[in-house]
């Protein structure tokens, strides 16, 4: 007979009995707001981004001291360590109050070009608005389409700790998409396709600004966006079919969602480092100037100007148009610094101001 | 329905009650606004509140400070736009609030302290305005002229 081993390992209960090994459930502490709960919005609104932020998950912390993917509010891994990439851990380097409720907007309000603009009824345009307003096409949607790599770029720069950030990029990600699709559908209805591309210095500024997210922010929703968004109001009520107003129209909701943030963002970023502003000043200049070189290459502008003329022949009386519409391009840009607290009505560079009053293009500078 | 006198409560109130119910103003999503309508010395004052339209009552003057916009129009630009609306079920090009915050010397809209940030909600929302004025097209008004 085999006697049987003593388990010495084996739990018992009071009668000796073995007990089944329980798992290790210990992670189940692991949480450091058990019982938070967040509630619905009433009128429609459902559980927002925003209504998250109750208890220790309202907590935005300044700093995130790692560069990692831990949730905000969550239990961070003993381990976890750095893994790299992330590094604008600084709340002030990417924070506005509203990108929460941008979000949901963005969500909310989301829309299509492929069903939601009557494309029927942008046929049989005379020959050169058609052209005009494929080459307008043409340099909005090379915009947008800037515009999402650069978002996207980024992305992954910024810290997930203020997820309400990364989500509301993920939509203008998204916005931006629309209006490069949007715009390059324009351009193919007809025939007249994709012409001239823009002459890419505000492109280049946009895309190669390596001083910070900030100053990304500054070029691409600070200017070229007043300008494009300028230029959508414009097309709203002077697009020469309604296909060109409603797509126009519709997208200025999502260009506006966007400035809400980039304003909303360096105003915060002011606030917590009053010294950025003479950087952002700085930084500002550069990218005038090179927005202003790129409206000295005629094309756009000309181009707007058949459209608001009605014609080649009335292209005199749509320059005045377009005159008014630069000038309202630079107040809106003036009103979007103004609203930052990064206030320009003073330092405007030459070629702005000639805009502001009233010069369809900036002159040459001289030799 | 009788007529009803614009500019006022019952008749704002008339037109919220239409355009909540409406799919074509649901579909463009969320939006959160307290906004003054200025016509002549009657400032009416609405919560665009989600999907909701609600508070609407008539203010002072005073309160436009409170409203994160006022769209503010000659009571002649009123009655030529709800005319037109009235017309065309909906407003034609030159009667739209887009058109109308271009054709001015000043923007038909804007927040009384400035706050851009406010003030922008007119073009974020704009979709949304509109189809809440086009549905006039429904109400049955009677206009009064209020001291400008």
């Amino acid at each position: 007979m085999v006697q049987q081993q003593s388990q010495p390992n084996v739990r018992r209960d009071m009668d000796g009995n073995p007990v089944p090994e329980l798992p290790d459930l210990s992670w189940m502490d692991k949480t450091l707001g058990w019982g938070i709960k967040a509630r619905v919005e009433p009128f429609g609104g459902g559980m927002t981004v925003d209504a998250l932020n109750v208890g220790v998950y309202a907590e935005v912390p300044d700093h995130i001291a790692f560069r990692n993917r831990l949730p905000r509010g969550a239990y961070p891994a003993p381990g976890a360590g750095s893994i790299g990439g992330y590094y604008l851990q600084d709340k002030h380097e990417q924070w506005a109050d509203c990108a929460g409720l941008l979000y949901e907007e963005g969500i909310s309000r989301r829309w299509s070009t492929a069903t939601d603009v009557p494309w029927e009824t942008a046929h049989d345009l005379p020959g050169d608005v058609e052209l005009a307003i494929c080459q307008v096409a043409t340099e909005l949607s090379q915009h947008a389409s800037v515009e999402t790599e650069v978002v996207s770029g980024w992305l992954q720069n910024l810290s997930p700790g203020y997820h309400e950030v990364k989500l509301f990029l993920s939509t203008a990600t998204y916005d931006a998409a629309r209006m490069f699709e949007g715009y390059r559908k324009r351009g193919m209805l007809n025939g007249g396709g994709m012409m001239l591309e823009s002459p890419g210095g505000m492109n280049r500024t946009i895309m190669e600004t390596y001083a910070g997210w900030s100053q990304t922010v500054l070029g691409m929703w600070f200017v070229r966006n007043s300008l494009d968004t300028t230029i959508l109001r414009y097309l709203a009520v002077y697009g020469p079919s309604e296909a060109d107003r409603v797509l126009a129209a519709r997208l200025i909701p999502d260009r506006m969602r966007a400035a809400a943030y980039a304003a909303d963002h360096i105003r915060f970023a002011i606030s917590k480092k009053p010294e950025l502003a003479i950087g952002f000043q700085v930084w500002l200049n550069g990218v005038e100037f090179s927005q202003a070189r790129d409206l000295r290459d005629p094309v756009l502008t000309e181009a707007l100007a058949v459209i608001f003329g009605g014609s080649v022949a009335g292209m005199d009386e749509g320059m005045k148009v377009v005159r008014k519409m630069l000038q309202d391009f630079v107040k809106m840009y003036l009103s979007r610094c103004k609203q930052a607290n990064l206030d320009r009505s003073k330092s405007l560079t030459s070629g702005f101001q000639f805009l502001l009053s009233g010069m369809a293009a900036p002159p040459r500078p001289q030799a | 329905m009788a007529d009803i006198e614009f500019p006022s409560v019952e008749w704002f109130q008339t037109l919220a009650d239409i355009t909540k119910e409406d799919p074509g103003y649901r579909k463009f999503g969320r939006l959160n606004a307290v906004i003054v309508f200025k016509c002549g010395d009657k400032h009416i004052s609405a919560n665009f509140d989600v999907l909701n339209i609600h508070e609407i009552r008539e203010v002072t003057e005073n309160a436009r400070r409170d409203a994160d916009f006022v769209i503010d129009m000659e009571p002649d630009v009123w009655r030529g736009m709800l005319d037109d609306i009235k017309k065309n079920g909906h407003a034609s090009l030159d009667w739209t609030l887009n058109t109308l915050d271009l054709r001015f010397d000043e923007p038909i809209h804007r927040n009384e302290l400035q706050d851009g940030f406010k003030a922008d909600m007119f073009f974020r929302y704009n979709p949304s305005l509109q189809v809440f004025f086009d549905n006039a097209s429904k109400v049955p008004t009677k206009f009064v002229a209020p001291v400008a």
